[in-house]
Order: C-alpha cells, then structure tokens, then sequence
C-alpha cells in the first residue's frame, strides 16, 4: 500500500551533506583500532539528546556512519562501581533458523534460585540508532539478572539504508520464538516469558504482542513499556502535561512523525502493527506502562494507559515526574534506578507488588 | 634461552595450557607419573625426530610433565573460564610477544564485519593481493588473537602474505553459532577488496576446526568459497570420537580427552556436537569444498580426526592433502618454533597457499 506524502513527510533532499560528512567522520571512528575506538566513542556520549537536528539529518549521519556502535568502555565502569554485576552470565545468540536472532542472554549467577520470570527486552533509539550494548539494553539486562531475572536482549535490524516496517519486528517475534522454544534452557516455563522494550522498542514490543494476538499464539506473560513509541502523530497535551513539557527542550511534533514514517515505510503510520496506538486492544495481556513526566512521548502513552484500562485490561500506569525520555539510558541516577526498581518489581510481583 | 623462551611459548599455546591451567582445587588424579603397571611414553621424545626437536620437545615435556601433575575439575562458573583464561594469557603474553618481535612481525588490531581482529604482517610485506585469515586454537574457550601469534607469525613469514587473526568471542560465553558467524563476518569484509580465490583460511587445534566448520557454513549460506585451507591438528571432531584416543591416549604429552570435553560442551551442546558447522569431520563432501591441506604429529588422539577428515573430503573428489610429521606433538609448529619439522610444515603451508590461491 503506497503512502501519500502527506503521511509521510520526509522531505525529498533527505538531510543535509553536513551531517552526512559528520556520519563519514564516525565511519572512521569506526575503523580505529580498539582502544581509540572506544575511547572516541565513549566521548561522544550516548543516546538521542534533546538538542536534536531534524530527523532526516540525523537519519542521514547514521547512514553515512553505516550505523552508529555504542561504546563499551562504560560497562567496564559499571563493572568497576559494582562488582557484583560480574556474576552474571552472558550467552551471545546468533541463529538464522526461522528468521535472524540475534540477541543476548543474560543470566543469573551460578547458584541463583530457579526465576520466576524472565524478560525478552528491546532497546530504543528511533528504530535508527541503539544495540545490545547501549546503557538501554545492557544495564537495564544486567541488574535484572543478577537479581534473578533472565533477560534476552534484542538486537533487531535498524531503519537505516531503506530497511523499515516489518524487518525490524519480524527480527524482535524471532528473538521472541527464540525464547519461547530455549526457556528450559534459562530456567523459566513459557508461560512466566515477559516482553518489553523502551522508547522505539516499546513499540516493537506492543507490535509484536499484537501479532502474537492477532495469530492466536501464546502471549508473553506481561508486556512492559517503557516511555514507549506508539504512534507518529502525538495527541495534543492537556493542561497538565503542557505545564510540565514547557519546562524541557523536546523534540518537535515534526521530528517524531519523521522517525516514525521512517519506522513505517510503505506501510500506513496507522496500521496497528506499526502504531500500537491504534490496535485493538482486546486480549492483551497484564501491561506495565512507564511514562517520564518531561518527555514527549506521554502525550501518547497517557491516554494509550487509559484507553487498555477502559478495555478492562489489567493495566499499571506510572510516571515519573521530572523524568526526560529514556532514564534507562542514565545508569546510576534516582529515574534510571527507579525504573530499574519498577520493572523489577513488576516482574517478580506482578501488578499487586507496584501497589506495595 | 631462545629456544627456551620459544618452547615455553610454543607449550603455553596448545591445549596442554588448557589441560593445566583448569586445574583447581578440587583434587583430581594426576596424571603423567609413569609406574611400573602403567609404561606410557607420554614424555619420552622418540629418536626418529630431528636432533633439534629432540632438544627442544625435551624441555617442553619436562614443563609439560609437571603441569599435569596439578589437580583438575572442570570448571563451573564463568568466572572460573574468565580466570583459567587471565591465567593463560599472563602466562603466555610476554613470550609470544617476544617470539613475535623475534619474526619480525607486526600485529596491527583493527575491525572486519563488527569483529575485533588482529593483522600480521611480515617484515617488507608489501600485499601481493593474496590475505589469510586465521583462527586460534585454546579449545574454544582459552587464548586470543593476540597471545596466539606463533603460528600466525610463522605463516606471514613463510608466505609473504598478511594473516589476518580472527578474535572469535570465546565460550562459553560465545559458542559454535556465534563463532561461525564471526569468522564468515570477517571472511565478507575481506571479500570487499579481495575475490574469493586470493583468500585462504588457516586454523590451529580447535581454530582447525572453526574454519573448517565455518567454510561448511559459508557454503550452505551461498558465500564464494575461500581459495584453500590449511588445518594444523584440527579438532575437526569435538565430540572426542576416533581410534587414536585410545590408543594414543598414553602417548600424548599435550592433550586428554576429560578436560577436552569441558571446552567442546561449553562450545556446542551435546546434542549439536555432531553438526557438521561444530565438527567438520561430519559435513557433507560431495558438494564444492576448497583444497585442503592437513597436518599433525603422529604423538596426538587427534590423529584420528586428521585421518577421518582427510577420508571424508577425499571422498568428495576434492584436492586434500594430509601432510604427518613423525613424532610430533599437538601443534608442534607452536611447540617448537625453529625447530626443522616446523620449518618444513610452513614451507609446505605456503607452497600449497601458492598452488590453490590465485594472485592479483
């Protein structure tokens, strides 16, 4: 199905030569030998900040980078600051059988009760940027394992380079498969796997429980979504929200429906696999839905709470007040740590222990 | 004191490291005390090796004797793996570095298909158009690209060519999927600037059987194949099958088949051991496969993977060679560097690198 342009408003030059020569600066970067590399990656800093260029630019740096890696050298900090993390064990997967895996297992310690719940993750970043080692996936993966909870995190194919809707889904329901068909192999049944993502993957995450739905197969336990993507045009803010909005520097209404007709491609931004928002949301299942007070985005994950709850959902909604987008992303402060707290709370207490 | 330095090098870089260093505290018969019941000649050089090898494999079974004396179990947690490996490479890395520097090699690390690799490059390498890429051995969960130089160093000098050592992620934390993937990762990113007939893959031990499994994996994924292939005492079968580990199992001063298996399960559950991609001996020959050139030493239970191996793509009707060196032990190339048998394993490598692989 063809979209119109006015569904998809790219503009036709498609980002400035500018920000392509900066992406070839980091495709350098990426050439250096190791120690250089991952000390100039570690300087750049991570994550999507609030002083964003519009989206086709950055679209443009990350294909002229050929994707932008995320540094490594911070988890050997975290490592550093807690050494208890050592003990978690880490498992590459990689398997082309039905449809690409490629993912990380994260395990408890040797010696760790049986868990009671285990959590398939899929990290953020526009559909255009993140890894399995962005402080998103990594960190979040790393303290709920060595509290018990396996985590396979996700690595999905980008939207760069004329990849959109459906490959990364298709690569985050293999990863889900994966899981489903190895749980013996981290210790939980099928029935105690729970799904989740941030940002983009929290998008990915609802898409991939809605066509799990949709083809009448086993649901995840749980879906967690935190400060999630769900649509490309966000619903305008309430009194409230723009009170607390006006205080941040925020990407523009333009920038998120240009990231999202990147995600969407051919397809329509309101298909309800492509815009959870829009799916029906009869049969899904127990969903935690965390929202920062001072992002965008939860002028969509608001109402979106709402309208699971009205469906009869079992729903939990919480925000964090001053919270900008992604706290995940911020290892170590009072929003990342809570949201830490609050996934690890809701996975081995379910929605009773967030009331607690 | 060259000699010296490289033996312990050479000893350090073969699965008897392996042997050793996951020893732990948990007691555990030792082995290697010959008794009146039990005659092994485990440590004895034979008198048909060259008068150098018989100096140098000497020293290296005194240090080779000694360490199987230390208590083993196999190791249960990944820090046991992480430590056995900080072990080995501290061990190790100084001496290599040395025998390194001795050849005259320069090893640069750079990136290939998202992998860390390290690039060795002979004295006045000048690129004729021709790369090799390489994969370590260390039973897949001990070493590096960068404490396992030696033979990587050898065959950039007696080639001419760069040899590209691939820094596979070992396991148990990586495993026979991942591992394959990577080296078929990097293969690709070579095939930018090179076609498929100026590559040639080389692999010591389990790396032997990495490359191997690797170019089976190619194959099935449609990738052109590599020009040749060289194995030095492949593990081209993990799950610790062959005639040889019997009877050989007395004369081995390197390998044992218990501490052999912790690596192989750590690598590929039992029930994917036999996958053609894990043990190569099993792969399917009678499709297209590279000119292949084996070598070992008659001292080793892996004797039998190199007959196997051999039988098996000689039955496909392709070009193998297997090429067996009177006497000597696992990876004797890296045992006993300067050494004439080793010398004459190279000169051969590269000779057959030179017929198979085709020039700019």
């Amino acid at each position: 199905m063809v979209a119109s342009p006015a569904e998809h408003p790219l503009p036709p030059d498609r980002g400035r030569r500018f920000f392509a020569a900066i992406g070839f600066l980091v495709r350098g970067i990426k050439a250096l030998p190791t120690r250089l590399r991952e000390r100039a990656l570690d300087s750049l800093g991570s994550g999507v900040s609030t002083a964003l260029p519009p989206f086709p630019d950055v679209l443009r740096l990350v294909e002229a980078a050929g994707g932008i890696p995320d540094g490594k050298l911070w988890q050997d900090r975290l490592l550093a600051d807690c050494p208890a993390l050592r003990a978690v064990r880490l498992r590459e997967v990689s398997e082309d059988g039905h449809g690409r895996v490629r993912a990380r297992l994260y395990l408890p310690p040797n010696g760790a009760p049986k868990p009671t719940a285990a959590l398939v993750w899929v990290h953020g970043g526009a559909f255009v940027l993140g890894s399995l080692d962005a402080k998103e996936a990594h960190w979040l993966a790393m303290e709920l394992a060595v509290g018990g909870i396996p985590v396979l995190s996700v690595d999905y194919r980008m939207c760069i380079g004329g990849v959109h809707y459906p490959t990364p889904l298709e690569d985050v329901l293999s990863a889900w498969y994966w899981a489903v068909a190895n749980c013996d192999y981290f210790g939980v049944d099928a029935n105690s796997l729970h799904i989740g993502g941030g940002s983009a993957g929290g998008c990915l995450a609802a898409s991939a429980v809605h066509r799990l739905l949709d083809a009448s197969e086993q649901l995840p336990a749980s879906q967690i979504l935190a400060y999630p993507v769900l649509e490309g045009r966000l619903p305008p803010p309430t009194p409230e929200m723009a009170a607390e909005l006006a205080v941040t520097k925020l990407p523009s209404d333009a920038w998120v429906a240009e990231m999202f007709a990147n995600w969407s491609g051919a397809a329509d931004d309101d298909h309800p696999h492509v815009a959870p928002a829009f799916a029906d949301p009869k049969g899904l299942p127990p969903t935690f839905v965390l929202t920062c007070g001072r992002d965008a985005l939860r002028r969509s994950s608001e109402p979106y709470a709402r309208r699971l709850s009205d469906a009869g959902i079992a729903v939990w909604h919480e925000i964090l007040p001053e919270a900008e987008h992604a706290p995940l992303d911020r290892p170590g402060t009072p929003d990342g740590l809570r949201s830490v707290d609050r996934i690890r709370t809701w996975l081995t207490r379910g929605i009773a222990g967030m009331a607690a | 004191m060259i000699t010296m330095a490289r033996s312990a090098v050479g000893f350090a870089l073969t699965s008897t490291a392996l042997t050793a260093l996951i020893g732990s505290a948990v007691a555990a018969s030792p082995r290697g005390q010959s008794t009146e019941m039990e005659k092994t000649v485990r440590y004895e050089v034979p008198e048909t090796v060259s008068p150098e090898a018989k100096v140098a494999l000497q020293q290296v079974y005194v240090l080779l004797s000694q360490m199987a004396q230390a208590p083993r179990s196999a190791p249960s947690a990944d820090e046991d793996w992480d430590r056995r490996n900080d072990m080995a490479e501290a061990l190790i890395g100084p001496r290599v570095a040395a025998n390194a520097e001795a050849l005259g090699i320069t090893a640069v690390e750079d990136t290939i298909g998202g992998v860390p690799v390290l690039r060795v490059r002979p004295p006045g390498h000048t690129g004729r158009g021709r790369t090799l890429l390489y994969a370590h051995g260390g039973g897949y969960v001990l070493f590096s690209a960068r404490t396992s130089l030696t033979v990587p160093a050898l065959m950039a000098v007696a080639s001419g060519d760069e040899v590209i050592s691939i820094d596979y992620t070992l396991a148990p934390r990586g495993n026979w999927q991942t591992a394959t993937d990577q080296v078929i990762a990097v293969y690709r990113g070579v095939l930018a600037d090179r076609q498929p007939g100026q590559i040639g893959f080389l692999g010591d031990s389990a790396g032997g059987g990495l490359v191997a499994g690797a170019v089976l994996k190619m194959r099935d994924q449609q990738v052109p194949l590599p020009g040749a292939l060289y194995l030095l005492s492949p593990w081209s079968d993990i799950t610790g099958t062959g005639d040889s580990y019997a009877t050989l199992e007395r004369a081995d001063p390197s390998l044992d088949a218990e501490s052999l298996q912790w690596g192989a399960d750590a690598y590929a559950a039992p029930a994917d051991q036999k996958n053609p991609y894990v043990s190569p001996v099993y792969g399917d020959y009678s499709q297209a496969f590279p000119p292949t050139l084996i070598q070992g030493g008659t001292r080793e239970i892996f004797l039998s993977h190199f007959v196997r191996h051999y039988q098996a793509i000689r039955s496909g009707g392709h070009v193998v060679v297997l090429d067996l060196y009177e006497g000597m032990p696992h990876v004797f190339q890296a045992l006993a560097p300067s050494i004439p048998e080793t010398t004459t394993s190279m000169q051969r490598a590269a000779e057959f690198f030179d017929a198979h692989l085709t020039q700019r």
